[in-house]
């Protein structure tokens, strides 16, 4: 395998802009990747387009990728739609990063585009994808995260508090964060007070749905000196599916352990040199969860370890200084590539007022979608990628 | 008797016909390796052997393993509900039930449960659509 490095990246604001179309975003975040990558865009290679559920909400189940791309002049090449639910866009990028580091190609494009304004219900959770039985029983996202909150509160003493923290934490930061979609600072009160979900989750546990696209530029270790003298390099690049075996434990994601033990294998790294994380705040319980299972702290300290300021801007292992996807919302298809986006601006010390200071090695994080199971299932796709300075 | 309601989906549970007779989940058991499945499977994904599952009634005692009170309903249904995974120990399974109780606040970990068949939701003409759910014993 070749070394590959990511050499721009672009990204939309987050948002609902029912007036744009998705083409529209897609076209703004690649074209900003390619000028940050100063590559013009007859040079890429091949494109892996990372999209969920807009397609379908627009009677056209593939070739986003193909749309956006045609929008921008970019045709004739290899484009793929990549859809893994709320990995989708990480996927596209660990395909991207695949296709190079195995020689196929020396320059490629990953991107992720999302509409979620295109879907006619407002104000109720989105549904989750393929999963109708489950649906028809009343089952949403949210239940789900609610009943992994109930259980660690139950076996391993986490409060209400310290999963309100997370959305604290990350409203914060997103004050910092021009293209968060919600830029407004909450408190613990404001948190626990907000209109309940799913008890424990209120309105302002859960990540907004939105519009939004990011895009990245990918190439071999060799062609990144001919274009920048600072290339961010992909130290790891995993995917996993979940794993159903019987009677497991829903206070664990296994398939972010089994991904960040092989990323950190492959990366020749812990989880304690890592300076900086974006992880998968679907709700504000899958943050703890994700702090347990990536090795950020042990299992069942993830509400401690939130409560002592480790995760904050300053603190030793600083989690979503982007705003994550509770501020930023959650685009499925845009979410993991954005993700990349925030954590090569961070390596470049290009983060303005949420700079993580002399930030070398950055984590991303997705997990989701969920597997059409009466019995207790693992979310269906989780991600793990390593950037390094 | 809720025999002439329709079921959210057939082939889930036994639905009584006479007063005697007693609701059961419709589980599939493979001759070969002993896995329990629900619903029923027509593959063994266990040993990948064929034509070796059977049906089987589940035992209709549980233990909750979690639960969720929903108060932000979906289509079709009246805030609040509860949801959660049940254990049922004499299969080694962990699924997933509506829940009910006399009140949803009483609902804890490791309660015992009890198979009921109730309305659930009901579909977009209004209709009333009956489901398995767990009632809390306690």
């Amino acid at each position: 395998m070749r070394e590959v490095c990511v050499i721009g990246v672009g990204m939309t604001p987050f948002g609902k802009f029912p007036q744009r179309s998705i083409l529209d975003l897609g076209r703004e975040a690649c074209l900003e990747a390619l000028r940050d990558a100063q590559v013009p865009a007859q040079r890429i290679e091949a494109a892996y387009c990372g999209h969920a559920r807009t397609g379908r909400l627009l009677n056209r189940e593939c070739g986003i990728g193909q749309s956006v791309l045609w929008e921008l002049g970019i045709s004739g090449i290899p484009i793929s739609s990549v859809g893994n639910f709320c990995a989708s866009g990480s996927t596209a990028f660990r395909d991207a990063w695949l296709s190079v580091a195995s020689g196929l190609y020396d320059i490629v494009m990953a991107l992720g585009a999302e509409q979620l304004t295109a879907r006619g219900v407002k104000g109720k959770p989105l549904t989750s994808d393929g999963v109708e039985l489950l649906t028809v029983m009343g089952f949403s996202p949210p239940t789900y995260f609610a009943q992994i909150a109930q259980r660690h509160m139950h076996d391993f003493g986490t409060t209400r508090e310290q999963l309100a923290l997370v959305a604290v934490k990350n409203r914060k930061n997103a004050c910092g964060n021009p293209r968060a979609q919600y830029r407004k600072a909450v408190t613990v009160e404001e948190v626990l007070k907000a209109p309940m979900i799913v008890d424990p989750l209120t309105l302002l546990s859960c990540c907004p749905t939105g519009d939004g696209a990011a895009a990245a530029i990918l190439c071999s270790r060799e062609m990144a000196a001919r274009y920048t003298a600072r290339p961010i390099t992909v130290a790891a690049a995993v995917l996993k599916s979940g794993e159903y075996q019987r009677r497991r434990e829903i206070t664990t994601l296994d398939g972010t352990v089994r991904a960040s033990r092989e990323a950190y294998e492959r990366a020749g790294l812990g989880p304690e040199e890592l300076d900086v994380a974006e992880v998968h705040d679907c709700f504000t319980p899958a943050e703890i969860l994700h702090y347990e299972d990536l090795g950020l702290c042990p299992k069942g300290e993830g509400g401690a370890f939130i409560a002592s300021g480790a995760t904050q801007i300053g603190g030793t292992i600083p989690v979503n200084p982007s705003g994550g996807l509770i501020s930023k919302g959650h685009p499925l298809g845009a979410t993991g590539i954005a993700q990349i986006a925030e954590l090569v601006w961070q390596l470049r010390g290009q983060a303005g007022d949420r700079q993580v200071e002399g930030a070398r090695v950055g984590l991303a994080h997705c997990a989701g979608g969920f597997q059409e199971s009466l019995e207790l299932a693992e979310v269906a796709s989780v991600t793990v990628i390593i950037l390094k300075a | 008797m809720l025999v002439h309601l329709a079921p959210v989906r057939e082939g889930l549970f036994h639905l009584p016909t006479t007063p005697e007779e007693r609701p059961y989940l419709i589980g599939g058991k493979c001759r070969s390796c002993g896995r329990t499945f629900f619903p029923k499977r027509r593959f063994c994904s266990s040993c990948q052997a064929e034509g070796t599952i059977e049906e089987v009634p589940l035992s209709t005692q549980g233990v909750l393993y979690s639960f969720c009170v929903i108060h932000t309903p979906p289509e079709g249904f009246e805030a609040p509900y509860a949801l959660g995974y049940v254990d049922l120990p004499e299969e080694d399974l962990r699924i997933f039930a509506p829940l009910a109780a006399d009140d949803l606040g009483q609902l804890k970990i490791g309660m015992e449960m009890e198979l009921v068949i109730e309305k659930l939701c009901q579909d977009e003409a209004g209709n009333p659509l009956v489901c398995y759910k767990f009632r809390a014993k306690e």
